[in-house]
C-alpha cells in the first residue's frame, strides 16, 4: 500500500490565520529615509507630475498622483499609495481647462472629494467632519481633504491600526530653527473601540508616534481620519497647514494666491510635505492579510510505510551480477533490514480522489521511520 | 529550486501545478490522501559496520540535505515509501511479457501488455501506464472498475505531462499510430498503484525505410 486515507479528523479547515507585515518592499515597516533601508525615498512619475496633452487622462495628475518606492523607470518601482486633494466645490479646478476657453468641465477637485464622501460617508452626509477636543466645537467639518489611498495589493485586508506613522513637514521654522513638521498616528490604542462605521472602521488621526503614542491623550485637533479596511488616510489640509506652515511656498490649505487662475496642484504639496517629513522620520505602517489555511495531520503508524521502492534500497541487477548472486536482485540490500527495515521520509504527497497529486511537503530534515517509531507531519496548506 | 535550511524541523509545502490548476478550476482541491516518499535518499550511503557503532550507522543519510518543494507534480514522489508485512526480504517486483514493444506502424494486431506484481500486489488498484510520447500510439487501460484516468499520480520520467499519455488498468493494450512519417522511439513505464513499483521498457514505432 502505497496510499492512505486521511480520516475526518486528519483535515482541520476553516481556520482563517492573520499574517502581518510591513507595508513596504520586502516587508520593511518603515521607509524614508528615516529607515535601515540606505537610500530609501518616495518618487512620483514626471509623466504625472506634468500636464500632459490630454486633459481627460486621468493619470495627467489632475486627479491624484501615484506614490513610488523607486525612480520610475527602475526595475523595483512599485506604486504603493496615491494622494488626491478634494474639495466640495471643485475649488482647485482650474478656472479653463488645459487648451479650452470654455471654462472648466472637469472639476477634477469636487470629483474627487464625492467620490471618497460616497465611500466613507453615510448617505446625506455631505462634509467631512473630524473630532476635535474642544468643548465649544466638537467636530470641525471641512470642505476640502487630502487622500492617501493605500494600493490594495499593498495593504492586503488590512493597514493595521496601531502601527501607522506618518510624518509631514513645512518649509519653515518653528521656534529654535527645527523645521516644522508633525508626526501623526491613529488613536486606535486609546480608542480602540471606534465601531463600524460608514467606510468600515474609522480612526482618528492624532498627533503623536507609534514607540510613545499620542503627544497628549484626547488632545484631538481635528487632523483627520485613518479607514484600515479600505487603506484610506483622509487628512484635514486646514488643521494640517495650521500646523506645519508652507511647504516651498505653497500652503496645504488652498490658497488663490498660490494658484492664480491655475490648477492648484495641490498633490504635490502634499506629496513635497510627506518627503520632507521621511527625511526625519521614516513612513511606518504595517498591513495584515487574513489566509485561510487547511491543516492536514499525516499520523504514520508504526507498522506502516517501513519499506521503500527507492532503487538503491534494494540489490539492483547490475550488483547481483557482479557480485554472482543473481537471485538477489530486488532483494532487501541489508540483512540488518530484513528485521528491522529503517526508511528515511523527505517528502509527503497529497492526492484528491481522482489520484492527482495536487501538493507536496518537503521534510527539512530526513526523517527516520522503523516499526518501533511512529511520525506525525502536520501540514499547512494557504487556501 | 535550494536545499531547505535543516537546522530546524520543518515542513515546507506548495501546491503543484495540478494543484493549482484545480483550485482554479474547482475552487478546492479536495484533498483525500497521502503517500510518503524518501527520493533524495541512497540506501547505500547506510553502514552497518561503521566503526563507531550504530549511533553512526546512518548519519550520512540524517545528514542528507533535501531540496525544497517544488510545483511539477510529474518530477516529485519518484520513489514512494510502501507498506508491508513485517520480515519481508525483497521488494514487490512489478514485469511485464515483454522487454521491449518494437511494431511497424501498420502493425495491426494487438500489443497487450500484462503486468504482474512478485510478490502479488496491485490486484485492486491496478496499474498506470505511462506512454512517455503520446505520438507514438495510443495505450488502452483495461478490467479496471469505476477508475477515471488520473492525470499524472506519480513519477514519469524527464518527459514533460502534455506529451504523455497516461492510462490506468489490469493490463493494457497498446495500439501504434498509423499516420507516423518516421521511426520513432520512446518509452513505456508501468507503475503499481499499491506497491508503488515500477518498470521501464522501451517502445519504437517502426517506419519502413526510415531510421
Amino acid at each position: 500500500m502505497i496510499f492512505k486515507q486521511f480520516d475526518s479528523s486528519d483535515i482541520v479547515a476553516g481556520r482563517t490565520q492573520p499574517v502581518s507585515t510591513g507595508l513596504w518592499s520586502d516587508g520593511e515597516a518603515v521607509w524614508g529615509n528615516g529607515s535601515t533601508t540606505v537610500g530609501s525615498s518616495f518618487y512620483t512619475s514626471s509623466r504625472q507630475t506634468q500636464q500632459s496633452s490630454s486633459q481627460f487622462e486621468p493619470l495627467n495628475g489632475l486627479y491624484y498622483t501615484n506614490v513610488y518606492d523607486a525612480p520610475t523607470g527602475s526595475a523595483n518601482s512599485d506604486i504603493y499609495f496615491s494622494i488626491a486633494y478634494g474639495h466640495s466645490a471643485g475649488s482647485g479646478s482650474s478656472a479653463f481647462d488645459t487648451g479650452s476657453s470654455q471654462g472648466s468641465l472637469l472639476f477634477p477637485t469636487k470629483a474627487i472629494y464625492n467620490q471618497y464622501k460616497n465611500l466613507l460617508l453615510s448617505p446625506g452626509d455631505e462634509t467631512f467632519t473630524f473630532v476635535t477636543s474642544s468643548a465649544s466645537e466638537p467636530v470641525t467639518s471641512s470642505n476640502e481633504i487630502f487622500s492617501i489611498s493605500v494600493r490594495s495589493a499593498k495593504y492586503k485586508d488590512r493597514l493595521d491600526p496601531g502601527q501607522f506613522e506618518l510624518t509631514l513637514s513645512g518649509s519653515g521654522t518653528m521656534g529654535g530653527g527645527i523645521q516644522s513638521k508633525i508626526t501623526l498616528i491613529d488613536d486606535s490604542r486609546d480608542n480602540p473601540d471606534t465601531g463600524v462605521q460608514s467606510g468600515g472602521k474609522r480612526y482618528n488621526i492624532i498627533a503623536g508616534t507609534i514607540a510613545d503614542g499620542a503627544t497628549k491623550t484626547g488632545n484631538y485637533q481635528g487632523l483627520g481620519l485613518m479607514y484600515p479596511d479600505l487603506g484610506i488616510i483622509i487628512l484635514n489640509p486646514q488643521k494640517i497647514s495650521e500646523l506645519i506652515g508652507t511647504v516651498s511656498g505653497k500652503s496645504l490649505t488652498l490658497n488663490t494666491s498660490d494658484w492664480g487662475n491655475q490648477f492648484a496642484r495641490m498633490n504635490s504639496v502634499l506629496f513635497n510635505s510627506i518627503l520632507l517629513g521621511s527625511k526625519h522620520s521614516g513612513m511606518k505602517a504595517r498591513v495584515t492579510e487574513y489566509v485561510p489555511a487547511r491543516h492536514f495531520f499525516v499520523r504514520v503508524k508504526n507498522q506502516e510505510y517501513n519499506y521503500s521502492n527507492n532503487p538503491t534500497f534494494v540489490v539492483s541487477n547490475s550488483e547481483a551480477i557482479s557480485s554472482g548472486t543473481p537471485q538477489d536482485v530486488g532483494k532487501i540490500r541489508f540483512t540488518d533490514f530484513y528485521t528491522n527495515p529503517k526508511v528515511y521520509i523527505t517528502t509527503v504527497g497529497l492526492y484528491n480522489d481522482n489520484n492527482d497529486l495536487v501538493a507536496v511537503a518537503k521534510l527539512s530534515q530526513p526523517l527516520l521511520k522503523d516499526f518501533t517509531n511512529e511520525c506525525l507531519v502536520k501540514i499547512k496548506i494557504d487556501v | 529550486m535550494a536545499y531547505i535550511n535543516n537546522e530546524i524541523i520543518t515542513v515546507d509545502a506548495v501546491l503543484t501545478k495540478k494543484g493549482r490548476e484545480l483550485l482554479a478550476a474547482n475552487g478546492g482541491l479536495n484533498i483525500k490522501s497521502y503517500a510518503l516518499a524518501d527520493d533524495e535518499i541512497d540506501y547505500r550511503l547506510y553502514q552497518p559496520n561503521h566503526p563507531q557503532g550504530s549511533a553512526y550507522y546512518d548519519l550520512a543519510i540524517r545528514n542528507t540535505p533535501v531540496f525544497e518543494a517544488f510545483t511539477d507534480e510529474t518530477q516529485l514522489l519518484k520513489y514512494k515509501l510502501v507498506t508491508l508485512p513485517a520480515g519481508v526480504t525483497s521488494i514487490p517486483v512489478i514485469s511485464l511479457g515483454q522487454s521491449a514493444i518494437y511494431v511497424d506502424k501498420d502493425y495491426k494486431g494487438e500489443v497487450v501488455i500484462v503486468p504482474s506484481t512478485n510478490p502479488v500486489y496491485n490486484t485492486t488498484l491496478g496499474y498506470t501506464a505511462i506512454l512517455s510520447n503520446k505520438s507514438a500510439g495510443t495505450i488502452i487501460g483495461e478490467q479496471l472498475q469505476n477508475v477515471t484516468n488520473a492525470t499524472i499520480p506519480t513519477f514519469i520520467g524527464d518527459v514533460s505531462s502534455t506529451t504523455a499519455q497516461v492510462s490506468l488498468g489490469l493490463r493494457f493494450r497498446f495500439v501504434p499510430n498509423s499516420s507516423l512519417t518516421q521511426t520513432l522511439a520512446t518509452s513505456l513505464t508501468v507503475v503499481g498503484n499499491e506497491s508503488g513499483g515500477s518498470v521501464t521498457i522501451p517502445v519504437t514505432i517502426n517506419v519502413k525505410g526510415t531510421s
